[in-house]
């Protein structure tokens, strides 16, 4: 019995290290908030909860029926978590695309300006895309960040938000291209099961609309 | 099953020289700089913070806050140990405050979803990792912090006694000593019909 007791205890921690071994599904929003310079900490919570009650709901298959009966005014059930995140946000990466700091040295210049830029172009696009809601601004702002800096340091986030622009355009085709990297893991668990549960609700949606014409 | 999907920046470890100019930059006030930290140290310290809560979103919680007060932290860095271990310290000094939190969420959740486990693991996960995860999360629920400490640090940080004295201020010694109550009292927690 104490050596089967013992065995729990090392199967306990082995099970611990491997699921701690990757960064959560939350790690991206957390650096954006530090970056921002700080912003509630408890919505984390709500977003896990909310990850943590959609995964139930999928395993029972209520999920993609909730998601389709709420659709017609509100086309992205993910797209109104993120906007409900940032609606109450101040306006992210301001602090950031900011002058650099006059302590920064002069042999960084050129690392520093070229961040500079693309911390600019982002938060352009972020705020196109959460506080103008402007979909159609925001996919344009997007896609330009993309194409400028196609391994650039916000190159996920960019890729989901250009994903959720395209669903709130109604361009679902392109929209479910888009998100097919992220739900396969190009990105890590980065919106990973966002991208997979708004796929399979897209694909739903795009068989109804067919079928019913 | 790997569950090794990979981080989302690959962690790019600062070497010491680099992390004492990022420090400097840093504790002046230079977001770039407190990127730079934070790309190079995020994913050891959000790894250290969730095996030591067992909860995925008090351990953001906590990152986020090491993250936001690091330049006024930086004051007391004096590089006479890495940033990481700087960093660590920060995780388990200010562990005891989030704990409570996230063992009070944990039973709610638990009592809700009669799931246990982390709620943003993959849809993949291996159900039995999980509750074997879960498991030894509730039991470390029951252990003094100390004990939770030197337990996690050493034996699922796999850090070694020297390493935890030197990042928690307790004699080497000490440490041994908190793994081992820790793990007997583990044991009897996680025997069948022990109280875990």
């Amino acid at each position: 019995m104490r050596k089967r007791s013992t065995d729990r205890v090392a199967l306990g921690v082995a099970a611990l290290r491997q699921l701690t071994d990757h960064d959560g599904p939350l790690a991206a929003v957390t650096r954006e908030r530090v970056l921002a310079g700080g912003q509630p900490r408890g919505r984390q919570r709500v977003l896990a909860v909310g990850i943590g009650l959609a995964i139930a709901a999928v395993a029972s298959g209520a999920f993609a029926a909730a998601m389709l009966v709420r659709a017609p005014r509100e086309p992205s059930p993910v797209g109104s978590m993120v906007a409900v995140r940032s609606a109450r946000s101040p306006a992210p990466l301001a602090a950031i695309a900011s002058p650099p700091s006059p302590d920064v040295s002069a042999e960084e210049a050129p690392t520093a300006a070229a961040s500079d830029d693309e911390l600019a172009r982002y938060g352009a696009a972020h705020r196109a895309h959460f506080a103008g809601k402007d979909p159609a601004g925001a996919l344009r702002l997007w896609s330009a960040y993309l194409a400028r800096y196609p391994r650039g340091r916000f190159v996920p986030e960019a890729t989901y938000n250009r994903a959720v622009a395209l669903v709130r355009l109604g361009r679902l085709d392109q929209a479910i291209a888009a998100l097919r990297p992220i739900a396969g893991g190009r990105f890590g668990d980065y919106r990973r099961q966002e991208a997979a549960l708004l796929m399979s609700a897209l694909s739903g949606r795009r068989s109804e609309s067919t079928a019913s014409h | 099953m790997q569950l090794l999907h990979g981080a989302r920046r690959a962690p790019a470890v600062l070497a010491d020289d680099e992390g004492r100019r990022a420090s400097a930059q840093a504790r002046r006030g230079s977001p770039l700089a407190l990127a730079e930290i934070y790309d190079a140290n995020h994913t050891r310290v959000r790894q250290l913070a969730r095996r030591l809560l067992g909860d995925d979103a008090a351990a953001e919680d906590l990152v986020q806050e090491i993250f936001e007060q690091l330049p006024r932290a930086l004051k007391r860095f004096r590089g006479a140990s890495s940033l990481e271990t700087f960093l660590f310290a920060m995780v388990v000094n200010r562990t005891r405050a989030h704990l409570r939190g996230a063992i009070r969420r944990r039973r709610a959740l638990e009592r809700l979803t009669r799931e246990p486990t982390a709620p943003a693991a993959s849809l993949d996960d291996d159900l039995h990792t999980r509750r074997r995860a879960a498991e030894i999360i509730a039991a470390l629920d029951q252990l003094p912090l100390a004990q939770r400490v030197a337990f996690v640090l050493c034996e699922v940080q796999e850090m070694s006694a020297g390493e935890v004295s030197k990042l928690t201020g307790v004699p080497e010694a000490t440490v041994r000593t908190r793994v081992f109550h820790a793990r007997r009292r583990l044991r009897d927690l996680m025997q069948p019909g022990g109280g875990s």
